[in-house]
Parts: structure tokens; C-alpha cells; sequence
């Protein structure tokens, strides 16, 4: 009987050991491993600045525009980068590199998007900035202010979005705050 | 420490608690949710800038407006209607809204192939570059007028809507060869009826817009008849502003019959015999237009020639022949019934009587259109606001101008395959299946390389083996088709001309519209196969074959050509280019369109920015008929010939002579009637995959046609709902399921056409039957044109 209480009492002070390292192995695993496997880190073709000191002189609005039809432009496409850099301008390689690979090629940059929503999805920059009261960038995308090479762009392996790709709930929860209207279709046409 | 079972399970709990405490489990189902909405084969919508281009439907003979949206100016992403078009007023129909599943179809061929093994074998076809294409015909072409046998060449065009038919007819005049044939239409007839009673070698308009009553006898007016949309909207505008009665008669309850005021059911193509009742009536109580008849039309009454002969005339013949209780019998509509129904007809102005059948590539029979036009004639309801409309035609600049020297045309009719074939007959027209029979008939064929063009007569021609019958006598047949059609997969060599979308194209008057029109559909995109215009092609080649055939193509490209072409409409300073002004309310206001160009030049801008031009047809003076006796011919004069002295009065006259289908009625009891719809194309392209969707379980189940026959008939062939069947006819048969419909006459049995296809994709490769198997042609005695209505059938269960 003794012999067996005994047995019991170390068990428990082991097993609790072992509960302890399958514990911190699998939290190890699941915070820092499995997100390390799951999201592929990419580069941009070209390390673009949006620092204020590169593109002083420039507002958001001067590549970033709204077309006449009210759509958004989003990235902007070579042209409009080739408005001022037809030719290389100043010392840096990755404008050069630009110049060389792409305006002189007039091949369009493959950008890696760090946002985009489904297809099911109808997101209206107009309506969050043309209005009365418009929203900041930063409320939904990085401030870039001072940004001289853009972040690794992280795509989720299984699903395709970047990692930073807003989910149905934050806009809910904006909508829901702000009191705009949160039915489906406002959303989901 | 000793790792037991206990202190395995201990770590698993822990493991299972870390795990359920990080990101991963959670994180998993979420990404799991979301993880079909990037799979890399999954269409996604491109981001870009939104542009609209326009241009103009080339998928059916309608010419509907089309606006295209692109994105960045590259990616054609959807189709709709343009609201300027005079014709389709915004609206399109599914085929033309489906136009992008042509322009990336599987079924596109990529660049020119050869064939390097056996007809028919799909892998035997390789590619070669453009140059050994084009190289390839030029020495054929070549060697056969070293050889004198310009002659040898023939070429099947199916889009005749455009310029192109035209401009392949003087390349052919120039090589030398006289042997052009286009797919069969409903217009062949309609012309050449138009021409002997009226003089005038043009299909007929109809004014649906400022009709009172319409009376159609059989015309799919809702469902493909004529150019499809712009009957469609026109007549939903008129019912809609309360302007139209609307009467159908049909086998059939469609969709067109569901809107109508009154649907009367008649027997399978009798509709003829009603017309011929009604003029009975409106002759025997004298309800008819007696000044129109008297002053503009030849042979109602008795006349003598110049002889002294006497002749029957319209009117003795009509009195003797078609008393209502005789067309009673023969239609199945109530003599009362007829008789009310000429007297609302005469009465109600202006009325119109309109026929046909579905879409616009099946022609019929002479004296049928001839029964039409002398009912609308018996009221004056000729070139008159809500009547039958000569269409005015386009001014455009003809090719002969670009000849510099004179070319022997009527010595190269001699010439013309089909030719003794339709020797025997006083009126002959389209000759294609007259050519066809002859080549397969002979034992060395006179033609040795067949070209063709926006043509599937594998597939498309009614009993199509006359076509895979000749072809087998024939050395080479080229096809410029854009997609691996029947036709192409069974040519020796493929030069894929550009898609509708990619290409310059014209579009003159479409039938049924009773205002002149044109307009040019130009390229949206940029090509995306290696593919060139069949035109430019044309260029190519002729100034490859050297001499003087150099000189009559100036042009450098096809656009150069329609350039140079609409000079004329300039010339002529006519029309005006519309720029979504309602065409239906400047007729109904009777206002007149004036010119708004006064160079080709500015006018091919309008044309090539969304404008479309037309012509108004003249409707308040008088009709300066082209006939023996300068009136509108109810006795046709120009069916005399020599040859057919012995024919007797009847023949000149409108009468009820219907083809009679051949086989034994006891062998065969029912009649096999194809019939079409929106939603299934029987034109020379195969239904896409949106538009299969379409079709119902009652139509089209998996892979399996469904056929539709009335219960009635059904009891007595003893086949319930679903039952699979062999239809079988003296040309054909195939494998069906039987679905019992009350809307379909009893003893007919109703079959879509448009399925069936054995090329195209995978979507609609094995579908069905091809109806056109089993439908028989006969030459219609008059004209010798292939026509088809019915064929006797019979269903076996199995």
C-alpha cells in the first residue's frame, strides 16, 4: 500500500512536469513556429519610398487618386511613376533599378498588394473619403509617412491574403460605432 | 524519470492546452473559411481602370449595339447593349451578352493548322506560321489558273450581314471564279419573291412601330425572327403604349404566342391557306384597298395578253379555291373564325400581316411568301406607315469601282457549279445545295479547293451530310474560322480570322427592319491568339498572285476597304448617323432625318464612336414597282419562261402548295418539327456554357435532348413522361427523351435545334441530337433553294 502511495506522489510531481513541456512546446509552436509556416514572406519587385524626404513634394492624392468615374486607382500603374521618372533622377539604386527593369522595358511593376478584399466584396474608397467628415489612411492601411523600404509582404499560405487583410469584423465594428448602416448589402452587392 | 503511458497522456494534455491557448487552432478554421476564395484556377475580378468601347453584335444576323466594358483598355470583362443603337435600343440578347465565352473559349484556334493526318483528327492539326498559310493557298491558287481551272475555286460564306460577303465575291471575280455560295436564309426566297411580285431584289421591313393590328402567321416575332432585340423591344413598346393588337398563328404555344392578344392554334404549315382564306373574305365582301389594287396591282382580275390569251387572275382563283370552310379544313381554324378575322383585318388600320419562323437561316417555299405579300397588298399595306416596307437600300460605294478594267461576269456565271441543276427550275436562287448535290454527285469534282468563311455547314446545314458528301470529292477545303467548329475540324487547313471583338466589320440592314441601316463594328481588343483578318488576308493574297489583279486591290488593309466603301453613303449625302435619337418615335412623328456629315471622313468618326447610320424608308409617295407591268404583280409575270409553257394559271398566282415531306405516312405517322429558342443558338457558333444554363430539365438534361410531344399523341405511341426513344426519319435519327407537352400540336413532335454539336468545348461537345440530322431538305420547285419545314418521323420506346 505504502509502496504504492508513494509511487503515486512522484507521479504527480513528474506528470506535471511533462503536462508543462507538452504545454510550452505546443504554445512555442503555435505563437512563434506555426505563423513563421504559414505566412510566406515576399519582397517587393522595387523598395519603394513613400518617406517624405523621397517624395516630399507629393500628396497621397498625386498617385493615389480618384478616377473621373469615382473609382479608386489604388496602386498606381507605370505611367504614373512615369510622369516624373522617365529618367533616373537621383542616386538611389532602387530608382535606377526601376528605370532600367521597367520604364525603359515599359513593363508595369508587379506590386504585391498588402490589402485586398474577396470578390464578394464591393469596398467603396469614395464613400469613406468623399464625404464630410473623411476618414484618415492610417484608419485602415500603415502610415507610410516615414517609411524608406517597404514591409516583407506576408501571404497566408492557404488562404492567399496578406496578413494584414482587414476582416469582416473590424468593419462591422467601425460601422456599428460610426453608425453607418451595417446591413449585408451594403457590403455584399 | 521514466516516460510511461501516464506521463505520455500528461504531455498530450498539456500539448493539447498549449495548442488550444495559441493562434493556431483558431486561426486554422478561420483561414479554412476563406480558403476557396483564392484557388488559383478561380476567375477573380481585375482591378483597373473601368472603359466602355462600342461596337456592334456579329453573333446572329440581328446587328444589336454592344458596349463592352474593359479594363486598362485590355481585358474585355462583360457585354451589354448600347441604348443608341437604333436597332437594339439598349437591349442584347443572352447569345451576344455570352460574346466574352467566344472571345475565350477553349475551342479559339490558337494560329493557322495544317492537317497533317486524316480529315476529321483533331491531333493531326499543326501548327505553321502564317507565311507557309498564306504561301500554301497562293500556290494552289496559282497552279489552278496556270492549269485554267480558276473554277475549281468555291467558297461558302456564312455572315452575310456585312461587307465581307462582298468584297470575297470580287476577289473571287478577280481570280476568276463565279462560284460564291452563302449558308441558306430566309431572305434567299423572301428576295426573289420580293423580286417577281415587286421588282425589287431586297429583303422586306416591316413597320411593327405604327401597326394597329399585327396578324402573324408563324413568325418567332419574340424569339429570334429578324434582328431578334429590335422586334422584340419594338413591340413590347407598342403593346405597352396600348398602339397594338396582336394576333399569332402557330403549332406551337411559345413564348411569342403567350403574348399575344389572341393565340390561335393552327395545323403544322398551314399558314398559308389562313392568309389565303382571309383574302378570300376581305375579296368576297369587297373589304379590300380598291384603289390601291386598282391603280398598283397586276392581275387581281381576269386579264388577256398580248396574244389574246385569257388568264385566270388573283381574285377568280382565291373566290374558287379558298372558301373558309375548305381552309377550315385545312388549317383547323373555324370558317366563322376566319371570316371575323378578315373583317377586323380590313377594318383596323393599318394592319399588318407578318410570317416566317424562327431564326433568319431557313427559306420558304415561293408561293408561301407569295400568300403574305398579296394579303398585305389586298389592303394598300405596301411602302405605307404600318405596312410591309422595301427596305431603301445603303448608298455604299459598289467594288465594280475598283475594277480597272472590265471583267467578264456573265461569261463566268457559265461557269457556276449548281448551274444545270437549277436549269430546271423558272426562278432559281441560292444554289448551295444544288452546287453541293452536284459535286457529290460527279465523279471527279469540278472544285478542288472550298473556302470558307463565318460558315459551319458541317453542323449548320439542314441534312448535313450533303455537305460531308461533297467535301469528300474535294482536294482542299480551307476554313477561316475563329473557333475548331465541325467544318474546321474537317478542313485540310485553319487561317483563324480575328474574333468579332478583335476585328474591323461592317453591318448593313438587317432583315424585317423597315429603315435602312449601317454601322461599323470595330476592334475592342487587342487579338489574342495569332489570328489575322480574313480580309486582310484577302489583300495578301491577291497581291501575291500578281498581274493585273494587283491593281484592283488598292487598299492596304480591310479598314481601308469600309473607309473607302462608306464614300458612297457620303457621295449620296443620305441618311444621317444617329446618335441616340429614338429611330421608333422619329417614325412615329413621321419627322425626317437629314444628313449631319459631309465627308466619309467625319462620318466614319460618328461610326466608329457609337453612331449608327439611317435611313428612313420613303412612305408618302407613290412605289415605282420594277415589273413587266410596272405595278405590283399578284399574277407574276417574270415566272414565264419557255421551258414551262405548259404551266397553267394557278402557277402565277399565290397559292397553298406545301412541300410535302417525303416517306409513308403508316411508316412514318408523326412530323418532326425543329423549332428554336433564346436561349439555344442554332447559328454557326455552339451555345456557351452561360447560355446552356439556361436551358431547362425539360429541354436538356445532362447529356440527353428532351423532345416535345403532345399526351394525346403520346398515349397512342404508348410513352409516358421520360421515356427514351429513337426518332427515326427517311434522313436520320437519334436517341431522345419524350417530354409530354400540351404546347405542341398533337402528332408533332418538337425538337430544339442547337445541340448535338461533336466539336466546340467540353461544355457542349456529346449534348443532345442535332436536329438539323434529321430534318429533310427539299428544292423548292420554283427556285430551287433548299427548303425545310417538316419531316415525317417515327418513335420507337427502347
Amino acid at each position: 500500500m505504502e509502496k504504492k502511495s508513494s509511487t503515486k506522489g512522484q507521479s504527480a510531481g513528474s506528470g506535471f512536469l511533462f503536462f508543462i513541456a507538452g504545454f510550452v512546446i505546443a504554445s512555442v509552436f503555435g505563437w512563434v513556429i506555426f505563423p513563421k509556416i504559414l505566412y510566406s514572406v515576399n519582397q517587393q519587385p522595387i523598395k519603394f519610398s513613400h518617406a517624405l524626404e523621397d517624395h516630399a513634394e507629393l500628396e497621397c492624392e498625386n498617385c493615389h487618386f480618384f478616377r473621373d468615374d469615382g473609382t479608386y486607382s489604388g496602386i498606381p500603374k507605370l505611367e504614373t511613376c512615369t510622369e516624373c521618372h522617365e529618367e533616373v533622377q537621383g542616386e538611389n539604386p532602387e530608382e535606377k533599378k526601376f528605370v532600367e527593369q521597367y520604364v525603359q522595358k515599359n513593363k508595369e511593376v508587379p506590386w504585391l498588394r498588402y490589402q485586398w478584399q474577396p470578390d464578394n466584396v464591393y469596398f467603396s474608397h469614395a464613400a469613406h473619403l468623399k464625404v464630410e467628415k473623411p476618414l484618415p489612411c492610417t484608419t485602415c492601411h500603415r502610415d507610410v509617412k516615414k517609411e524608406k523600404i517597404p514591409p516583407p509582404v506576408r501571404i497566408n499560405r492557404l488562404t492567399g491574403y496578406h496578413y494584414s487583410t482587414m476582416k469582416m469584423y473590424v468593419c462591422e465594428d467601425c460601422h456599428a460605432h460610426k453608425g453607418a448602416n451595417n446591413a449585408c448589402n451594403v457590403c455584399h452587392k | 524519470m521514466k516516460i510511461n503511458r501516464r506521463a505520455f497522456l500528461q504531455f498530450t494534455a498539456g500539448a493539447i492546452g498549449g495548442t488550444l491557448l495559441s493562434p493556431l487552432p483558431w486561426k486554422l478554421a478561420d483561414d479554412t473559411a476563406i480558403w476557396s476564395q483564392n484557388w488559383s484556377w478561380r476567375p477573380k475580378s481585375q482591378p483597373g481602370e473601368t472603359t466602355w468601347d462600342y461596337s456592334i453584335c456579329r453573333f446572329c444576323p440581328g446587328g444589336c449595339g454592344i458596349k463592352v466594358r474593359l479594363i486598362d483598355a485590355k481585358r474585355a470583362v462583360s457585354i451589354t447593349g448600347n441604348p443608341n443603337s437604333p436597332l437594339s435600343m439598349g437591349g442584347l440578347c443572352p447569345l451576344g451578352r455570352s460574346g466574352l465565352q467566344f472571345q475565350y473559349s477553349p475551342a479559339r484556334v490558337p494560329a493557322p493548322l495544317k492537317q497533317t493526318s486524316r480529315r476529321g483528327d483533331i491531333r493531326g492539326l499543326k501548327p505553321i506560321s502564317w507565311d507557309e498559310a498564306i504561301g500554301e493557298i497562293v500556290k494552289t491558287l496559282k497552279k489552278l489558273d496556270n492549269e485554267s481551272e480558276t473554277n475549281a475555286v468555291a467558297w461558302i460564306t456564312g455572315d452575310t450581314s456585312g461587307s465581307m460577303v462582298q468584297f470575297i465575291d470580287y476577289f473571287l471575280l478577280n481570280y476568276g471564279s463565279p462560284n460564291h455560295f452563302h449558308m441558306p436564309s430566309a431572305v434567299d426566297n423572301q428576295k426573289l419573291v420580293n423580286m417577281a411580285m415587286q421588282g425589287f431584289n431586297q429583303p422586306l421591313g416591316f413597320d411593327i412601330e405604327r401597326a394597329k393590328l399585327i396578324l402573324n402567321f408563324g413568325a418567332s416575332l419574340l424569339e429570334g425572327w429578324g434582328s431578334p432585340v429590335r422586334n422584340q423591344k419594338t413591340f413590347i413598346k407598342a403593346v405597352q403604349d396600348g398602339r397594338t393588337e396582336y394576333i399569332h398563328f402557330d403549332w406551337r404555344e411559345s413564348i411569342t404566342s403567350s403574348r399575344a392578344t389572341q393565340w390561335i392554334p393552327v395545323k403544322p404549315g398551314t399558314q398559308a391557306a389562313l392568309a389565303l382564306g382571309l383574302c378570300h373574305v376581305i375579296v368576297k365582301e369587297g373589304l379590300y384597298n380598291r384603289e390601291f389594287v386598282e391603280a398598283n396591282c397586276f392581275g387581281f382580275e381576269d386579264w388577256e395578253d398580248k396574244e389574246g390569251n385569257k388568264h385566270r387572275g388573283f381574285k377568280a382563283n382565291v373566290l374558287k379555291e379558298y372558301s373558309p370552310s375548305k381552309v377550315a379544313g385545312l388549317t383547323g381554324v373555324p370558317a366563322e373564325k376566319i371570316a371575323q378575322l378578315a373583317r377586323k383585318f380590313s377594318k383596323e388600320g393599318p394592319s399588318l400581316a407578318i410570317w416566317g419562323t424562327g431564326s433568319q437561316n431557313n427559306p420558304a417555299n415561293f408561293y408561301e411568301e407569295m400568300a403574305f405579300i398579296s394579303l398585305n397588298a389586298l389592303l394598300g399595306n405596301i411602302n405605307k406607315p404600318g405596312g410591309v416596307i422595301n427596305q431603301p437600300p445603303v448608298p455604299l460605294k459598289p467594288f465594280e469601282e475598283a475594277l480597272t478594267e472590265g471583267t467578264h461576269r456573265k461569261e463566268l456565271e457559265e461557269l457556276r457549279i449548281g448551274r444545270d441543276t437549277l436549269e430546271e427550275f423558272p426562278f432559281p436562287g441560292n444554289a448551295i445545295y444544288a452546287a453541293l448535290e452536284e459535286i457529290a454527285g460527279s465523279e471527279h469534282s469540278q472544285v478542288k479547293l472550298l473556302f470558307l468563311y463565318e460558315a459551319n455547314p458541317a453542323y449548320c446545314l439542314a441534312e448535313p451530310k450533303a455537305y460531308s458528301e461533297a467535301i469528300s470529292k474535294i482536294d482542299t477545303v480551307v476554313s477561316f474560322s475563329s473557333f475548331l467548329d465541325e467544318s474546321s475540324i474537317n478542313a485540310d487547313l485553319i487561317l483563324p480570322n480575328h474574333t468579332p471583338l478583335e476585328r474591323w466589320d461592317d453591318f448593313i440592314t438587317p432583315a424585317t427592319s423597315p429603315f435602312a441601316f449601317y454601322g461599323i463594328s470595330k476592334p475592342v481588343l487587342n487579338p489574342v491568339k495569332k489570328t489575322r483578318h480574313t480580309g486582310d488576308v484577302l489583300i495578301r493574297i491577291a497581291k501575291a498572285l500578281g498581274g493585273e489583279i494587283v491593281k484592283n486591290f488598292p487598299w492596304s488593309d480591310y479598314q481601308a476597304v469600309l473607309k473607302w466603301r462608306l464614300e458612297g453613303i457620303a457621295e449620296a449625302s443620305e441618311g444621317r448617323a444617329l446618335e441616340g435619337e429614338d429611330v421608333s418615335r422619329v417614325m412615329l412623328t413621321h419627322a425626317r432625318l437629314e444628313p449631319n456629315f459631309k465627308t466619309a471622313d467625319e462620318l466614319w468618326k460618328k461610326l466608329t464612336s457609337g453612331a449608327f447610320w439611317v435611313k428612313l424608308p420613303d412612305t408618302t409617295s407613290e412605289t415605282k414597282f420594277k415589273t413587266p407591268s410596272g405595278k405590283l404583280e399578284l399574277y407574276v409575270q417574270k415566272l414565264k419562261r419557255d421551258k414551262f409553257k405548259k404551266w397553267n394559271d394557278r402557277l402565277f398566282v399565290a397559292n397553298f402548295y406545301p412541300l410535302e415531306p417525303s416517306g409513308k405516312k403508316d411508316k412514318f405517322p408523326y412530323l418532326l418539327i425543329p423549332y428554336e429558342i433564346m436561349q439555344l443558338t442554332s447559328c454557326r457558333v455552339a451555345n456557351p456554357p452561360f447560355m446552356t444554363k439556361l436551358l431547362d430539365d425539360t429541354l436538356l438534361k445532362r447529356k440527353e435532348l428532351f423532345v416535345h410531344v403532345n399526351p394525346a399523341t403520346a398515349r397512342e405511341a404508348r410513352l409516358s413522361e421520360g421515356a427514351r426513344v429513337t426518332v427515326e426519319t427517311p434522313v436520320g435519327k437519334g436517341i431522345v427523351k419524350v417530354h409530354l407537352s400540351e404546347q405542341v400540336a398533337p402528332g408533332v413532335i418538337a425538337m430544339a435545334r442547337g445541340l448535338g454539336h461533336s466539336a466546340f468545348d467540353e461544355y457542349i461537345k456529346g449534348k443532345g441530337v442535332n436536329a438539323n440530322k434529321l430534318t429533310e431538305v427539299q428544292l423548292d420547285p420554283v427556285t430551287g433553294i433548299g427548303t425545310w419545314w417538316a419531316t415525317r418521323a417515327k418513335l420507337t420506346k427502347l
